[in-house]
């Protein structure tokens, strides 16, 4: 733990050396803990320049004067009331969509948490010829924003997605039960309300013992009994923030949702096995993480 | 002098080894107590998540609750089934198991002896041997007379109740013809370091109860523990008791329950280990045949150690399989004076290997074995009358049992249809199956389920009457459901229960003894309820039974064909739960019973009036401490004066049941 910080700051270091520093740009982080920070060295690193950053657990957030972008890490920093007419990159923010309206002449670009669902899709069938019909559960209400392309990217590939929505945690297990023929398997995406250990243990436990096989998104998904999960690296999003600031201060067109293009594959070997699954070995090959 | 060596010996080796073990369990699941906070903190991204999940919470001013732990296993059978969350519990304020379980109408509670309670079900007298209590998965049924002592339960450990309110002998076997009280507590993931919490009971006379109890659950790289320990202390009553000859005592500190136990498990990836060490005592002075024990109380003990390992296999092809391996010993209705001496050590061994399958999504088998090897040892002291007869010391049994089921889902309706075949050395064979149809038609939901069942005789019925059969009952159930929106749920069911060749305790020449009558059983409905919105919760229940075709007279209440002793035709009850400021809620709870039938005397039957009773239970969480959750309450409000009666004729007057009493409880979790 103590190394892994240790070399998610090394970078920060580096950089606030530097000479360049990047004007009119400041970061401001949900709290100083190692997620937060690791994303925000990628972003240091591939941004070029020192940025400026606000711990909200400890500072207050006092811009400095001339900013005119700010790169948010996490729900609670893209939440905050910033001055009318900054462009906002937020990322790390997997529950949160921003409702502002931007003022004339700024953005607001969120950075995916939810792999691009083209990739999502290539991924699990590879894992999974057969899979026909996918289930999809979340909690987080604005995970709407997501329905329509998972849809549609699933029927592309050949894939019915069902996406359902549980009320709380309480009603997982009776969703999973009234799903149990009626889906190949199930994916839950990055939703922090729906993602606890009990809930995991539920997943796991329901899909261990009907063989159906759990999708996660986080490489803790995958240790905690998903067969596979497909997401994005913290510093996959710290990296995918910088382009989207640099692109912002060019001025270039850039969409409100930017979903980053390196996926991050982690296998379960024995969560596969329970579920009747074998992986192919260039995924395997491909994995980030492959638990025995 | 030698007896009374004797006498002492055989508690002392039980409770003896049972309580060594104890304290060097508690000692050992103390010891590393130290290193805890040594132990790696949550992982970068479960920090992230949490991080991410509390300033979701704080935006969308929602509060996301535990997620039930419930079992999601092919044993999850259709079945008319009564779910109660810890959270449920906890907002009632329920001091015990029989606080908990009185608020199903299908279930209430009569007297059996010596002040111990019994269930009835639908109606139906229940106490021995008709339902089955697994308690984290352990046969809590004692295997002298297959009683259970609802008393010796910590409810404030308990995740999950789940109570199948009809026949579960086709998966679980001899004890489990009406009904079936799965319980869990809590696990590792839902404790995530400790707990502890404290109560207090003033009843209207005395103290009624104080109890305590601490829970650790952690993770060892990978090795999930969970450690429980409780002690309690209450009493029955602080009423009078009266005989049917008039004599009488105050239960005041006279009826005492002293429940203690500890509860350890470990699980590594697919394998477990469970062990409890219960000692549950009580006192009393209604004696076996109901009269006033004029020596002053006396002490009967339980004393259980259960053990259990697990495996869960899984092979390629979809198929699971999961061997068990349990061990209990007790000493039920151990009674070391000289009302009754009775000292009698059991040991049940049981192995198991249950395997699913799943050929294809609309299918899903499941197929098992279970053995069971019963022993028993009657030391010295024991009452002459309740030793063997033929100068034998002990006795063993063995009972082998197959059981299969199979799940289908088809245009129509799903089916699920087993059966169960247990052949016992001492009574023979027994086949049970069981047929379920259930169907889901957009907010409806229907179910209609046929079982056959049986109650396995128990070790002190086949001493007492080598000629005895296992009772079989027929049952049929209908259910319809229909959900009216997303917080609003209603449902009701019909019943039929006939049982032939019921098991009845009867005295016969001065001598206990139980015989095959000819036979009982009730029909009737039920409906349900179910309310909610957000924090606030309602739960209406009903049910209305009448006897079936009764032909057992101790059962039967004279001029009144329609009833059976003990136990109302009509039970109403409501629970709820208002929240009234951020962290607080205000949780009543009333149960509406009307006229039940009793003996107060030598052929003195009683028609006891209708009752209400109402408890309220004020909850405070996270106030003024995160984590910290504190209760008052106030159990039988309007002094109700209900009494456990006893639904057979064996001679027992009324119990008193507790007066109103202040309860208090607080409990934090660090």
């Amino acid at each position: 733990m103590i190394f892994k910080l240790a070399a998610a700051a090394f970078p920060l270091l580096l950089v606030s050396a530097s000479p360049a520093s990047g004007a009119g740009t400041a970061a401001v982080l949900s709290s100083g803990s190692a997620a937060y920070l690791e994303a925000f060295s990628a972003f240091q690193a591939a941004y070029g320049s020192a940025v400026p950053y606000y711990d909200l657990s400890k500072n207050k957030k006092e811009l400095p004067p001339g900013t005119r972008t700010v790169v948010a890490f996490g729900g609670k920093a893209a939440n905050q009331p910033y001055p009318p007419g900054l462009n906002m990159v937020y990322c790390m923010a997997p529950g949160f969509f921003s409702k502002n309206t931007p003022a004339a002449g700024s953005r607001t670009i969120k950075i995916s948490m939810v792999p691009e669902f083209r990739l999502l899709f290539e991924k699990l069938l590879a894992i999974q010829p057969g899979l026909k019909r996918l289930r999809v559960f979340w909690m987080v209400p604005d995970f709407e924003t997501y329905t329509d392309a998972v849809k549609t990217e699933g029927a592309r590939q050949g894939v019915e997605v069902t996406v359902v929505r549980a009320e709380s945690a309480n009603a997982l297990p009776a969703l999973l039960r009234q799903g149990l023929t009626k889906m190949d398997a199930f994916w839950i995406p990055p939703d922090p309300l729906i993602i606890s250990p009990e809930t995991l243990m539920i997943l796991r436990e329901f899909s261990w013992s009907n063989g159906v096989p759990f999708y996660g998104s986080t490489k803790g998904m995958t240790r905690e009994g998903a067969a596979a999960s497909v997401g994005i690296s913290f510093a996959e999003m710290g990296k995918a923030a910088a382009s989207a600031t640099r692109l912002l201060e060019e001025g270039k067109a850039i969409p409100p949702m930017i979903f980053p293009e390196k996926v991050e594959v982690t296998l379960n070997s024995s969560a596969a096995r329970k579920c009747g699954l074998s992986f192919p070995r260039a995924l395997i090959e491909e994995a980030g993480h492959l638990f025995p | 002098m030698r007896t009374t060596f004797s006498q002492n010996r055989g508690q002392v080796d039980l409770v003896g080894e049972t309580m060594g073990q104890l304290a060097l369990l508690i000692l050992l699941l103390l010891a590393p107590a130290p290193a805890f906070a040594a132990w790696p903190p949550q992982s970068v991204e479960e920090e992230f998540l949490s991080l991410e999940k509390a300033s979701l919470e704080e935006a969308l001013n929602i509060r996301t609750s535990v997620a039930t732990k419930s079992a999601i296993t092919l044993r999850e059978t259709p079945g008319l089934v009564t779910v109660i969350t810890r959270e449920e519990i906890q907002a009632a304020g329920a001091r015990d198991l029989v606080d908990v379980l009185r608020f199903i109408p299908e279930l209430e509670f009569g007297v059996d002896v010596q002040g111990n309670l019994g269930l009835g079900v639908r109606g139906n007298w229940a106490n021995e041997g008709k339902v089955l209590l697994l308690w984290d998965g352990q046969y809590y049924n004692e295997t002298l007379y297959s009683t259970i002592q609802f008393d010796r339960f910590p409810v404030d450990q308990i995740e999950e109740i789940e109570v199948i309110k009809g026949p579960g002998s086709v998966i679980y076997g001899g004890n489990a013809e009406l009904a079936v009280i799965n319980i869990k507590t809590r696990s590792a993931g839902t404790l995530k370091g400790s707990s502890a919490f404290a109560a207090y009971g003033q009843g209207g006379e005395a103290r009624a109860r104080n109890y305590a109890g601490y829970s650790y659950g952690g993770n060892f790289g990978g090795t999930r523990v969970t450690g429980d320990v409780f002690w309690g202390e209450a009493q029955r009553s602080d009423r009078r008791y009266t005989d049917f000859s008039g004599a009488s005592y105050n239960m005041n500190r006279a009826s005492g329950l002293r429940p203690k136990n500890l509860n350890l498990y470990a699980e590594r990836k697919d394998l477990h280990a469970r062990l409890i060490l219960d000692d549950y005592s009580l006192r009393a002075r209604d004696n076996i045949d109901g009269s006033v024990i004029s020596s002053g109380p006396a002490t009967i003990s339980f004393p259980s150690v259960f053990a259990e390992t697990g495996y869960v296999l899984y092979l390629p092809g979809q198929i699971r399989l999961e061997p068990k391996l349990n061990f209990a010993k007790s000493m039920a209705w151990l009674e070391k004076n000289e009302t009754f001496p009775y000292d009698k050590r059991t040991e049940r061994v049981s192995a198991s290997l249950t395997g699913f399958y799943k050929p294809a999504a609309s299918t899903a088998l499941m197929a098992g074995g279970e053995y069971y090897y019963d022993s028993v040892r009657v030391d010295t002291p024991t009452a002459s009358e309740s030793q063997y007869p033929d100068g034998r010391n002990k006795a063993s049994y063995d009972n082998v049992a197959l059981f299969g089921q199979g799940s289908f889902e088809f245009g129509f309706a799903n089916l699920t249809a087993g059966a169960r075949y247990d052949k016992h050395s001492q009574y023979g064979a027994s086949l049970v199956p069981r047929l379920a149809a259930t169907k889901l038609i957009g907010d409806f939901n229907f179910k209609a389920i046929y079982s056959r069942a049986f109650r396995a005789p128990a070790i002190e019925n086949i001493r007492l009457n080598p000629g005895i059969k296992p009772e079989r009952s027929v049952s049929g159930e209908l259910e319809a459901g229909y959900k009216v929106s997303e917080t609003l749920f209603f449902s009701a069911n019909l019943f039929s229960t006939t049982i032939n060749d019921p098991i009845s305790f009867t005295v016969v020449n001065s001598s206990e003894t139980y015989s095959n009558s000819d036979r009982t059983g009730t029909e009737g409905f039920g409906l349900s309820s179910r309310y909610k919105n957000g924090r606030f919760r309602v739960n209406l229940d009903y049910l209305c039974y009448t006897a079936n075709g009764n032909r057992v007279a101790d059962f039967s209440v004279q001029g009144h064909g329609s009833y059976l002793l003990a136990f109302p035709r009509h039970k109403l009850t409501l629970t709820s739960s208002l929240p009234l400021a951020e962290g607080l809620s205000f949780n009543p709870g009333a149960i509406y019973i009307s006229r039940r039938f009793g003996y107060v005397g030598a052929g003195d039957l009683k028609a006891f009036p209708e009752t209400v009773m109402a408890d309220f239970n004020l909850q405070l969480k996270d106030r003024p401490l995160k984590n910290l959750s504190l209760s008052l309450g106030v159990k039988d409000i309007f002094k109700s004066g209900y009494s456990y009666i006893q639904p057979y004729a064996g001679r027992h007057a009324p119990l008193p049941a507790p007066s109103r009493e202040i309860f208090l409880k607080a409990a934090y979790d660090f």
